[in-house]
């Protein structure tokens, strides 16, 4: 039956009116392919490994004296069992210095350059498939990795350094403060961490050391945890749980924390703790601050979780070399 | 052809809202997974040009203002904002010096008043330091150099501990209160 209403369309019609709709289609599939972000709304976000490893009958850490870094490392890791303890073939272990500043080693901003290539040959030397060194620094990475040494010293040692740009950050499941910031993706890869801060003065926090230091695997937008910058810290300390913490006491920044830069606020300690109880390591680094470390605000919360503990009475001082 | 007329007509300002999208979405989404730091074409004080301090270079010139000296200092940044920080500007000069290469990096810090300008300076003065002949409230060691000038203060720290830089400070310095644009 004809239906007077409803005109027949020819072919010609029909294409365009198809074509119409496709191009409708195509515009509203681009719009929504360019205002979908995936890093806010991805399904996949990644939850972050623990990569502790079962150790309960090691002391909780060690601290090893002496005027060379790298030898400070190899006593602290073989009171501790030897790194083969903790790193075993085939692994990859990613390490964390602090490498936020442009600074020279003698200014103490950064992580000592000879500590982290020892971490970097013990690791090799342990099997380790591949050691990568990486932070996301607070200035220019490349010269901040320069000037500091520790890409230069890293990669003589054989490990692969990420800098700048070579950092992907994926989404992850943190929550928190820290909920929606992106992480380094090569430290969710990774099969061990070792986290290596430097003892320094902080005008926020009072100091900063190693769970401080997680502050540098966040992408962009981590400056706003220094809004209550003891409960973020303590909820990083949570969130990432290294194999190891070594505290980088070679040289400490004693004022004008943490970027610093004049010599008159360093001081040369020639030491250096290690252990598996950051919270411990932590509080000896507070120390050598002259601080009480149940009055650092994130070490006392983070003790307060039950993270570790804040005496670093419980770390074994093996003396000076 | 009056039809090909309407459906063009419709087409089009879907095509002008294809392309609006893209336009808006380029500008939205960040440059780099890496934070930045900096707000590259936000204004501040000023630091000279490499020539009008005989430096033999400079890096580019990063800015900071309230929003983004977290990203400069991290924690370092309270006490700046309990003074009244309000932008800097910040590069890395180099200089030639006796077949050295001298790397100094220079910040010029604008507060909100002189008062706190002053009470940064203060904090920042190295224990020690002494005063700058010719320029008049400078104090340096030789490793950092503090000045303060009404609301700004310039703060110089050399990346080569230990070595002479009593001239390229003063150079520097003198070109900063000369307020040579870069």
């Amino acid at each position: 039956m004809n239906d007077p209403y409803r005109h027949p369309i020819d072919r010609r019609e029909a294409l365009l009116r198809i074509s119409a709709a496709l191009a409708a289609g195509g515009a509203v599939t681009a719009g929504g392919i360019f205002f979908h972000d995936r890093r806010i709304v991805s399904p996949s976000a990644r939850p972050v490994p623990d990569w502790r490893t079962d150790e309960a009958h090691l002391p909780p850490g060690v601290i090893a004296r002496g005027s060379d870094p790298a030898a400070n490392v190899r006593r602290a890791l073989d009171a501790l069992g030897g790194v083969d303890r903790f790193v075993a073939r085939g692994h990859t272990v990613l390490i964390k210095p602090n490498v936020g500043w442009d600074r020279l080693p003698e200014q103490a901003a950064d992580t000592n350059p000879q500590v982290v290539a020892e971490l970097v040959r013990l690791s090799l030397a342990a099997g380790a498939r591949r050691v990568i060194v990486a932070d996301i620094s607070c200035n220019d990475p490349a010269r901040s990795f320069e000037h500091s040494g520790i890409g230069p010293a890293a990669r003589a040692a054989g490990a692969i350094v990420l800098v700048g740009p070579k950092i992907r950050l994926v989404r992850t499941r943190t929550g928190g403060p820290a909920a929606g910031l992106e992480v380094m993706e090569a430290l969710l890869d990774a099969d061990r961490v070792i986290n290596v801060p430097v003892v320094k003065q902080h005008s926020l926090s009072l100091a900063t050391l190693g769970m401080k230091n997680w502050f540098g695997v966040l992408g962009r937008g981590r400056a706003r945890l220094h809004q209550n910058i003891n409960h973020s810290i303590a909820e990083l300390a949570a969130t990432f749980r290294p194999t190891l913490t070594v505290i980088d006491a070679t040289r400490i920044l004693t004022a004008n924390g943490p970027q610093g830069g004049s010599l008159a606020d360093v001081r040369e300690v020639h030491a250096l703790a290690a252990g598996i109880d950051p919270v411990a390591c932590d509080a000896w680094g507070a120390t050598l601050l002259g601080l009480e470390p149940r009055r650092v605000g994130y070490i006392a919360a983070a003790e307060g979780r039950g993270l570790g503990r804040a005496d670093p009475r419980l770390l074994e001082d093996l003396g000076t070399a | 052809m009056r039809r090909v007329i309407i459906i063009v007509l419709v087409l089009l300002p879907l095509a002008v809202l294809a392309v609006w999208i893209g336009v808006r979405a380029h500008r939205l989404r960040p440059k780099s997974a890496i934070p930045a730091g900096t707000s590259a074409t936000a204004p501040g004080p000023q630091l000279p040009s490499p020539s009008s301090c005989g430096a033999a270079g400079r890096s580019q010139l990063e800015h900071y203002d309230r929003s983004t000296v977290y990203d400069w200092l991290d924690g370092g940044a309270a006490p700046y904002l309990d003074h009244g920080f309000t932008t800097s500007t910040v590069a890395t000069y180099r200089f030639e010096t006796g077949g050295r290469t001298l790397t100094i990096e220079a910040a010029a810090v604008r507060f909100a008043s002189p008062r706190g300008a002053a009470a940064q300076a203060a904090a920042e003065t190295p224990p020690g330091a002494a005063p700058v002949p010719g320029l008049p409230g400078a104090h340096s060691t030789r490793d950092v150099l503090v000045w303060c000038r009404g609301r700004d203060m310039l703060r110089l720290v050399s990346f080569t501990p230990g070595a002479e830089t009593s001239g390229p400070f003063a150079a520097l310095a003198r070109a900063w209160l000369g307020g040579t644009a870069p």
